[in-house]
């Protein structure tokens, strides 16, 4: 074995102890132990495997994801010769899973799942509609789309560049997106306003106090007046959005 | 009389999360990924009765989802991914000093921007909790290829946080600077 095999064979030897005493890697793991290249590869391959590994680990799952799953599969198994005893067991139990069901379709349709779309779709967007730095053109533009040009916001916002924006769509409802430059941020110089009829939302949050929220990469504010609800998003943490509020 | 799974909240307890990771790593989409996961456990629910090796529980739940995204993918949409250079010497080393300073959003979106072949034993590997004999039952699969992907995985994964690292790709829309003339693009 030389030590281009033995690398490759040792890149499937997880970064701690687990695999030491598995034969498939026994004749290169003796190699770099002789080998003081190879030894050394190996060394920190194990260090980045271990720190990507630490990292990756730390993705947040949704909050409410565990109770979701416990409440919606208390279903019954019930055998062969119990069954005519347990025929309304197991009918409580799919109205108990269809309600679970229920409760989470309302998460997804609710605010949280609106704003965990968006910050999906933000994500992924690589092109605007339109671009401008100008918010006036902009709403010029939005008002012949029919997009939400009389969206209303903090001073604070209205006084950076924009960027552009685009029309999107969430769940048969149109979402306005738009962007704007905030130069006094040298990290996280964009930042996103998405705007969406109130009424599309059961549970809107209500002003004037923003709802924030880490979601994925991107921090969150959210809140409603009469006619819509804002989400604004960013990289990094709430606090480059809190001053804005 | 009800009767219930008696062990299904401990499997909730100790796979949902690895579970969600790798649904997200093989769906790249939240939702999708929280739906996969929901009917691993629906279908553990319900079938998980006819598994007679109870030490199989784990490798049964991932089979399971992980077959579940390969019937129900759909054509994903295009996602942003980096141009990466065969040749790029001047990208920084990555090591792992620099991997645990990382915001771990970004390591999650250079997994997500490796390719489709790559990502799934990747992210299992990366768990810890998967050998490759096992990762290669999963994912039905010969174990030299796993141990292929999982070399070229990790070479994508690194080369793509040198990127992410050179700064050359922060912003989540790569824009142009913006002028005053109003420009039209396609969505």
């Amino acid at each position: 074995m030389d030590k281009e095999e033995a690398k490759f064979i040792l890149s499937a030897c997880r970064p701690g102890d687990q695999d030491a005493e598995d034969s498939q890697f026994q004749e290169a793991l003796e190699l770099a132990r002789t080998d003081e290249e190879l030894g050394a590869w190996l060394e920190r391959e194990k260090a980045l495997d271990t720190a990507i590994s630490a990292q990756l680990l730390k993705s947040p799952v949704p909050e409410d994801l565990r109770d979701s799953l416990l409440a919606g599969h208390r279903l019954v198994r019930v055998p062969f010769r119990k069954r005519r005893a347990g025929i309304l067991a197991a009918a409580a139990a799919v109205v108990l899973l269809l309600a679970s069901g229920a409760a989470w379709l309302r998460i997804q349709q609710g605010f949280t799942g609106y704003r965990s779309a968006m910050v999906q779709t933000l994500e992924q967007l690589d092109s605007l509609d339109m671009r401008s730095d100008e918010v006036r053109e902009i709403r010029a533009w939005l008002t012949e789309r029919h997009g939400h040009a009389d969206f209303q916001i903090p001073e604070s916002i209205s006084k950076l560049s924009g960027l552009g924006c685009r029309i999107l769509e969430w769940r048969g409802h149109k979402v306005t997106l738009i962007c704007f430059k905030d130069s006094e941020s040298k990290l996280h110089d964009v930042v996103h306003l998405l705007v969406l009829d109130r009424d599309a939302l059961p549970n809107p949050p209500e002003a004037p106090t923003p709802r924030y929220a880490q979601v994925g990469n991107l921090a969150t504010a959210g809140w409603s007046d009469r006619n819509h609800t804002y989400v604004l998003a960013g990289h990094g943490k709430s606090d480059n959005l809190k001053k804005f509020f | 009389m009800h009767v219930d799974h008696p062990d299904f909240q401990m499997l909730v307890d100790r796979y949902y999360e690895p579970l969600y990771r790798f649904a997200l790593s093989l769906s790249r989409r939240e939702a999708d990924a929280c739906d996969l996961t929901q009917q691993t456990f629906y279908l553990w629910a319900t079938k998980g009765h006819q598994l007679r090796d109870g030490s199989r529980v784990k490798s049964w739940l991932f089979t399971t989802l992980h077959r579940a995204f390969l019937g129900s993918r759909r054509r994903e949409s295009k996602f942003p991914h980096y141009e990466l250079e065969t040749a790029a010497p001047e990208l920084p080393a990555v090591t792992p000093n620099i991997v645990n300073e990382l915001d771990s959003g970004l390591v999650k979106d250079a997994l997500l921007q490796v390719d489709d072949l790559y990502r799934a034993p990747l992210m299992l590997f990366y768990m810890q909790q998967h050998s490759y004999k096992e990762i290669a039952e999963l994912l039905e699969i010969p174990i030299g290829t796993v141990m292929s992907r999982l070399s070229r995985g990790k070479e994508q994964i690194r080369q793509i946080l040198s990127v992410a690292m050179d700064g050359a790709d922060k912003k989540i829309i790569s824009l142009p600077n913006p002028s005053s003339t109003r420009q039209n693009q396609n969505g």
